[in-house]
């Protein structure tokens, strides 16, 4: 079943996942970011290496160690490192902290995959047409700039006959790469704008066209992705799925309202994955 | 290949350099603070100090005694006393005389206990308890003293046998290691002791110590064993567990005088050498006294209970026995023998009764004597000794003690017939238990040596010997082996270091393998992982370690509230983190300050004391913020949220860090919702 979904609901998904990932710092929460961000990897055929995966152990373990030598907060003393308290909570508030990086790492790229430049200026639209045109340059600049960089050094690299060796050589190489980058970018800003005033920029009444439909299936999604993003909210509200850590660790996992709350995430994860096919499709023409 | 070589070089240098950076930059933000500034000893002045507080005490109680009885002076009490000799208050009225160190004339007193002591049917306890107090005011021995008839075997008979092998009875049927072991065999699985039942007796448990004080006194470490060793650790640890808040403790639900000075003499009867600090300080002693002198009345003598939280009715049994026990303790403090009876070192090895003959009577113990002894009743005595143990440990259910008693008691009679076959060796026993003299009973006995002597003339009974002067050779009295270095805190420490240094090296390989494992592994990432893994190892076993642990923190607590010496004075500390329905952090509590400690010297020493957590910073020019204590940290409640500190009751308007304090201050630390508006009264 193909289940095209509106670029405007996947940006009200994403804002609603990361909000909720970012403000609830529940470990129930983070395992469900954890578990559908990984389905997402398996979605968008990224690979999982081991070197994701023992990055982000890595990861974790400092930041969990480490947390507790900055922030001495806490009311379960350890042990005193050098006459300050090494407390449990603040181990707890470092796992906590690294874990929610670490789901925010793994989210930022599935972001990154599915809002495509199009799906940006889809989701500005005609009223932040401009501002979505900036968002999609800016989005662009990076990639376009390490791709010319590298293309610069290996040309560079094959007049030269091999790599710099010490650091003055690399040093007089790089000054001679951002030079030649600057001098690029210019060009490529002056041709870029001269194309632009040639089709008309800046003449007259800007026009808009969006290749997509807000359909019914796209609103039904988001409707529901909005509700169940409310349950969330609710609960919260209603004093579930709390996660106090300081001075004491306190985290609500198995009331009611908890449960409910956890449910509702959930589902707000993992609804958009029916459209699938549709995303696979669009990385296959995109490669 | 030559550049490549000069590549590396570069890399070498710019490595180390970066390594020299990032240890400085640890060291820096860490070597600032610590607990090393807290060194938490008691110097000799500070203890000379407390130990003069102590006798203060001591004098006051015992005018009020003089006032309330008449007397013109010491030495006319002490021979009005003479009327009630062998009697509960009044033999501890002269015990905490003779510990006192008053130089008065025992003559009468004595006389009149050796009178008593013709009693014929006398109970062991009585028995011992005579003899000891005929030891403490300097006599040798009581002239016609009875063997004792060993009937009872209730805990309190063991327990004065106890004090009177160590103080070298010389017609104990029992030595050192028998004694002890009876003793021991009492102790009750928490580790206490009591006159019946399974529940440890704060009162007994403190009589016990005292006796296992004296046998170690008389024996030395090494022959007393880890046996005796455990015993104590147990036996204080029970103490330190039943002591009250507020540092007091309480005897069936009621907070009194008398059980908290026995549990001071427990203490003092160790010297510092008997045992460990972390054994000693499951006590908190300095926290005891101040509880004791609540009891104080406006007279100076001491009340056995509060009413309404004053002390107003006089106690005769109470005041003596805190007599005794300030006596004993500001002994103890000033180095000398803190033992509330003295003690006689044991020559040479100790042997078990088996293979070495008993210690005898001395020379006056007739064959009437021992006939007499031998028709006594056992129900009698049985009656007595009950009658004595309830005066003793301060109105104890006396019903449990009888049941005790008698049962014990009827199987005691088979040891008499070791006594009769012992007889024989006399003479060379009690030479050799005279010769070794400790030096207790030569500081009571030089003081009192006249005395002696005039007794010797007006009794007929010539018993009385006075060898101590002549042989006083050192014997080492003491435990005098080299301490048991405290090992428990260290390796604790040790333990937290290994595993966090698993930890990291566990990291360290899990960053190179992921690294390893990347599609755009660098060496660059390879070195920075292992400069960094370096640099955290070197950080923890480069780091001072130290676990909260309850004894430490006893230690502390113990420091932090000793008696006030020479520039130091008493502030109150309160910590409240303002929540309703919580517990403060901590209720207002006395504690000792020197003049030079500031706001957040005081705070630091009393959360580490009390186990409670705190997160400050201090910048370069010395001011410190506290962020957080006990988990509570700033803006948790709101904007405005946070700590601050009132100095009697004005909220401070500086850092803590700059504050000092004054004798008396109040201190309190409170959480504010609203910069210290709401907190302010």
């Amino acid at each position: 079943m193909r289940v095209y979904l509106h670029s405007r609901t996947w940006f009200i998904y994403f804002v609603m996942v990361i909000v909720i990932l970012m403000t609830f710092w529940h470990p129930v929460v983070l395992l469900i970011s954890l578990e559908s961000g990984l389905i997402w990897w398996k979605i968008l055929k990224r690979r999982l290496t081991m070197g994701h995966i023992l990055g982000a152990a890595a990861l974790l373990g400092f930041l969990t160690v480490i947390n507790p030598i900055i922030s001495a907060n806490g009311a379960t003393i350890l042990f005193y490192l050098n006459g300050r308290a090494y407390t449990a909570e603040a181990l707890v508030y470092g796992f906590l902290f690294a874990s929610v990086m670490v789901c925010a790492l793994l989210w930022s790229v599935i972001l990154s995959e599915v809002m495509t430049t199009d799906r940006w200026l889809c989701v500005c639209g005609r009223r932040f047409s401009r501002t979505g045109l900036v968002l999609t340059m800016v989005f662009r600049f990076f990639p376009l700039f390490s791709k010319q960089w590298r293309k610069i050094r290996e040309g560079q690299e094959a007049l030269a006959g091999g790599a710099p060796v010490g650091w003055k050589e690399t040093f007089l190489l790089t000054k001679r790469e951002l030079l030649c980058m600057l001098t690029w970018s210019l060009e490529h800003g002056f041709v870029t704008a001269d194309a632009m005033l040639a089709r008309g920029y800046g003449s007259a009444r800007r026009t808009y066209f969006n290749r997509e439909k807000y359909g019914a299936g796209s609103a039904l999604i988001a409707l529901v992705l909005i509700g169940a993003f409310a349950a969330v909210i609710t609960a919260a509200v209603l004093g579930g799925m709390e996660s106090q850590i300081y001075p004491y660790v306190q985290i609500h996992m198995d009331g009611t309202v908890d449960i409910l709350g956890f449910t509702a995430y959930f589902m707000l994860c993992h609804l958009p994955m029916i459209s699938y096919k549709v995303l696979r499709e669009e990385r296959r023409m995109r490669s | 290949m030559q550049n490549k070589m000069r590549r590396r070089r570069h890399n070498l240098i710019l490595w180390s350099l970066a390594v020299v950076l990032l240890l400085t930059s640890f060291f820096d933000a860490f070597s600032s603070v610590g607990l090393s500034r807290h060194v938490f000893a008691d110097t000799a002045a500070e203890r000379a100090g407390a130990a003069e507080q102590l006798l203060t005490k001591c004098r006051e109680a015992l005018n009020w005694k003089m006032k309330a009885s008449g007397a013109k002076s010491e030495q006319a009490l002490l021979d009005m006393m003479a009327a009630h000799a062998g009697r509960s208050p009044e033999d501890w009225y002269v015990l905490a005389m003779a510990k006192m160190g008053l130089k008065l004339d025992y003559t009468k007193y004595a006389n009149a206990l050796f009178e008593v002591c013709k009693d014929p049917e006398p109970t062991d306890v009585e028995q011992y308890r005579r003899y000891l107090v005929a030891r403490a005011m300097g006599f040798e021995d009581i002239p016609g003293t009875v063997p004792e008839k060993l009937k009872n075997k209730g805990i309190m008979s063991a327990i004065y046998r106890g004090y009177a092998v160590a103080a070298g009875r010389a017609s104990s049927s029992f030595v050192y290691g028998e004694t002890q072991s009876a003793l021991i065999d009492l102790k009750l699985a928490d580790g206490g002791y009591a006159l019946m039942g399974e529940t440890s007796d704060v009162d007994v448990t403190a009589f016990v110590l005292q006796a296992y004080g004296a046998l170690l006194g008389a024996q030395g470490k090494t022959a007393a064993g880890a046996e005796l060793a455990s015993a104590v650790r147990d036996g204080f640890a029970v103490l330190g567990k039943r002591q009250s808040a507020d540092g007091g403790y309480a005897s069936f639900g009621t907070a009194n005088a008398e059980s908290g000075a026995m549990v001071l003499l427990a203490l003092a009867a160790f010297s510092d050498k008997d045992i460990t600090a972390e054994v000693r300080n499951s006590v908190r002693a300095n926290a005891l006294i101040e509880a004791t002198n609540r009891f104080q009345t406006a007279g100076g003598g001491f009340a056995h209970a509060l009413s309404d939280g004053v002390a107003s009715m006089e106690n005769d049994l109470a005041t003596a026995q805190v007599m005794c026990a300030y006596a004993a303790y500001a002994s103890y403090l000033k180095g000398a023998s803190g033992r509330l009876y003295p003690v006689k070192a044991a020559a040479g090895p100790v042997v078990p009764t088996t293979e070495k003959p008993t210690e005898m009577p001395t020379e006056s113990s007739t064959e009437e004597t021992t006939q007499k002894q031998t028709e006594a009743s056992a129900e009698e005595t049985t009656q007595k000794q009950t009658e004595a143990s309830a005066e003793e440990t301060t109105k104890k259910e006396t019903e449990a003690s009888t049941e005790e008693t008698t049962a014990k008691g009827t199987e005691a009679s088979t040891e008499e017939t070791t006594e009769e076959t012992a007889e024989e060796s006399t003479e060379e026993t009690a030479e050799v238990s005279t010769e070794a003299a400790t030096e207790e009973s030569t500081d009571v006995s030089e003081e009192t040596t006249s005395d002696a002597e005039t007794t010797e003339n007006s009794s007929k009974e010539t018993t009385i010997e006075e060898k101590t002067n002549e042989n006083s050779t050192s014997v080492p009295t003491e435990g005098s082996d080299i301490e048991k270095p405290e090992e428990g805190s260290s390796t604790s420490a040790r333990t937290i270091r290994w595993i966090m240094t698993a930890v990291v090296a566990g990291l360290i390989l899990l960053a190179l393998l992921a690294n390893t494992f990347s599609r755009r592994k660098s060496k660059l990432t390879y070195i920075l992982i292992v400069i960094f893994g370096v640099a955290a190892l070197a950080f923890i076993w480069f780091s001072k370690i130290t676990l909260p642990e309850q004894a430490t923190q006893k230690q502390q607590q113990n420091y932090l509230e000793r008696l006030p010496a020479q520039g130091e004075f008493r502030v109150t500390i309160s910590i409240d983190q303002r929540i309703e329905g919580e517990e403060p952090l901590l209720t207002p509590r006395l504690v000792t300050v020197s003049g030079d400690d500031t706001v957040f010297d005081v705070l630091q020493r009393v959360t580490t004391a009390y186990g409670i957590s705190i997160d400050y910073s201090k910048s370069m020019v010395g001011t410190v913020y506290v962020r957080a204590i006990g988990g509570h940290s700033e803006f948790d409640r709101g904007a405005g949220s946070g700590w601050v500190f009132l100095v009697n009751g004005a909220l401070a308007t500086t850092d803590a860090g700059s504050v000092k304090l004054s004798d008396g201050d109040e201190l309190r630390w409170a959480y504010t919702l609203d910069l210290g508006k709401d907190v302010s009264p």
